[in-house]
């Protein structure tokens, strides 16, 4: 291994010296989420801590470039894990704040009931394939396509519409899914099978396994000997301490708003507001929810009657059988999670103005506008299937300790498999 | 030598496999020069070609979100 890597030089000259007038934009902005968080606050207090958080998210996202579809894609595209890496060891800092929180909240059972414990089943295959499919070809996660969104991106606006659309067919024909499947499969919470130890100690065994895995399938065993005979030679702590040696000199505006923040800060940070939001709010991260109201509060402008899609119905037990139960109204801009996706796209486009980068960027060829739009209809359709998208049923899941979470991954990553060769085939001129 | 390539509006990670792509075909001490408007790739981009091939990278911010990345082959 060598000692030293060469460095990345940062805008060693042109726009760094002069700030852009994007910034007194990003500041405006800054206010009007003020001012909206005010009205929000009078006319549902509900939706403003997703808001708020969504803001954080966002901004986080965007700074760290942090790209959960990256981080499946791009060891099969372009044989490279430190997304993967940084993704596994924001999961191994989730599940451990998620259990301290479990573990010594009273009322255990009502607290993992809240978190992100779903069935499991072939719903759970399919949707994750659908979707890790879906978002190599979107150019996207759902919290990729967010953020890019607000950076400006048509290409991901174009996905969106394809997500609206699947999200609101996969609401509507959940009701066939949850009937033979759903309804039957059990959510399995691993801590009732392997205890609390139990279950801890596996999961942080496989993530570590992971990332051993995904460390040497990018370096090679030999690279990894070499680590572990010598950790301290031009590995993690002198990097960083190079890393912090490379940043002298510039100054706090260029470190927080300007210059990427690496990929493990941006993980560990989400995985801190992850944790932050389960122990505020009473609920994890999760997202495609609100797009799913949203979409579905626009197919009744369009006649549809989302009342009667299983999605929006209630489940009740009557002697012995799961039945499903209509609502007679829903109230689309009074559920949480609605403002929180919003607030996703808003909080990226502000670190994109603050960082003066914000441009609208068209897509190149019309290829992508097919596949931005199968690609999120596949995204939202396989995000109702599988009862999350790799946020709720991935990021959020493997930490509450919930089965579905590894099989949703697992299936993903095979869907992104395919998802390459598609896009090694058809998407590169 | 300087070589040049432009990927404007392409989507992740095409222009990492089209800079590779690129690089192939250069001989030792040519240095590659990338225009991108992806923001990511002015951290995936250098992070991919600094710690797997060991090549020096610079960025560039030559409009507001258009970045050019020099990117020398040194071996």
């Amino acid at each position: 291994m060598k000692d030293s890597l060469p460095k990345t030089e940062f805008f060693p000259q042109k726009k760094s010296e002069h700030f852009s007038l994007q910034i007194r934009d990003g500041l405006l902005l800054l206010f009007v989420n003020f001012l909206f968080l005010y009205f929000l606050g009078r006319y549902y207090p509900g939706g403003v801590l997703p808001w708020v958080f969504g803001l954080l998210f966002g901004f986080v996202l965007q700074r760290s470039r942090f790209c959960f579809a990256a981080s499946f894609r791009d060891i099969f595209l372009i044989g490279n894990t430190i997304l993967t890496r940084a993704v596994i060891l924001g999961l191994a800092v989730t599940s451990t704040g998620f259990l301290l929180l479990e573990y010594f909240t009273p009322g255990q059972e009502l607290l993992f009931t809240m978190a992100k414990v779903r069935p499991v089943g072939l719903f759970t295959v399919i949707g994750a394939l659908l979707f890790g499919f879906g978002m190599v070809i979107a150019g996207g996660c759902v919290s990729g396509m967010l953020m890019r969104m607000g950076e400006g991106y048509l290409m991901q606006w174009v996905c969106m519409l394809g997500f609206l659309v699947g999200s609101a067919f996969g609401a509507w024909q959940l009701g066939w899914w949850m009937e033979r499947f759903v309804l039957k499969s059990p959510a399995v919470f691993l801590p009732h099978i392997l205890g609390w130890s139990g279950a801890i100690i596996l999961q942080l065994i496989l993530l570590s396994t992971l990332f051993v895995l995904a460390f040497v399938y990018e370096k090679g065993w030999t690279s990894f000997y070499t680590m572990l005979k010598n950790p301290f030679a031009g590995k993690p702590p002198i990097k960083i301490l190079e890393w912090l040696n490379s940043l002298k000199g510039k100054n706090f505006y260029m470190l927080m708003f300007k210059i990427p923040w690496p990929y493990y800060a941006g993980s560990i940070i989400l995985a801190f507001l992850n944790f932050t939001l389960f122990a505020v709010w009473g609920a994890p991260w999760s997202i495609t929810g609100g797009i799913t109201y949203f979409a579905a509060w626009l197919s009744t402008l369009l006649g549809f009657s989302p009342e009667k899609w299983a999605f929006f119905q209630k489940v009740k037990l009557l002697e012995g059988n799961y039945v499903l139960f209509s609502q007679v109204q829903i109230e689309y801009f009074k559920f949480p999670l609605v403002y929180h996706f919003m607030a996703i796209i808003i909080g990226s486009l502000l670190a994109s103005l603050l960082a003066g980068e914000f441009r609208l960027r068209k897509w190149r060829s019309g290829r992508f506008i097919v596949s931005a739009l199968l690609g999120g209809f596949l995204m939202g359709y396989g995000s109702r299937l599988a009862l999350g998208c790799n946020i709720g049923a991935f990021f959020s899941a493997i930490p509450s300790l919930s089965l579905h979470g590894w099989v949703f991954g697992f299936f993903t990553l095979a869907g992104s498999f395919l998802g390459g060769k598609v896009l090694l085939k058809y998407l590169i001129t | 030598m300087e070589h040049f390539i432009e990927v404007l509006g392409e989507m992740c990670p095409i222009p990492i496999i089209r800079a590779e792509r690129a690089l192939k075909k250069l001989k030792v001490g040519e240095k590659l020069i990338l225009e991108t408007d992806h923001s990511c790739s002015i951290q995936s981009v250098t992070g991919h070609f600094i710690n797997k091939y060991g090549y020096p990278c610079k960025v560039v911010e030559v409009e507001e979100g258009i970045w050019q990345i020099e990117i020398l082959k040194k071996k």
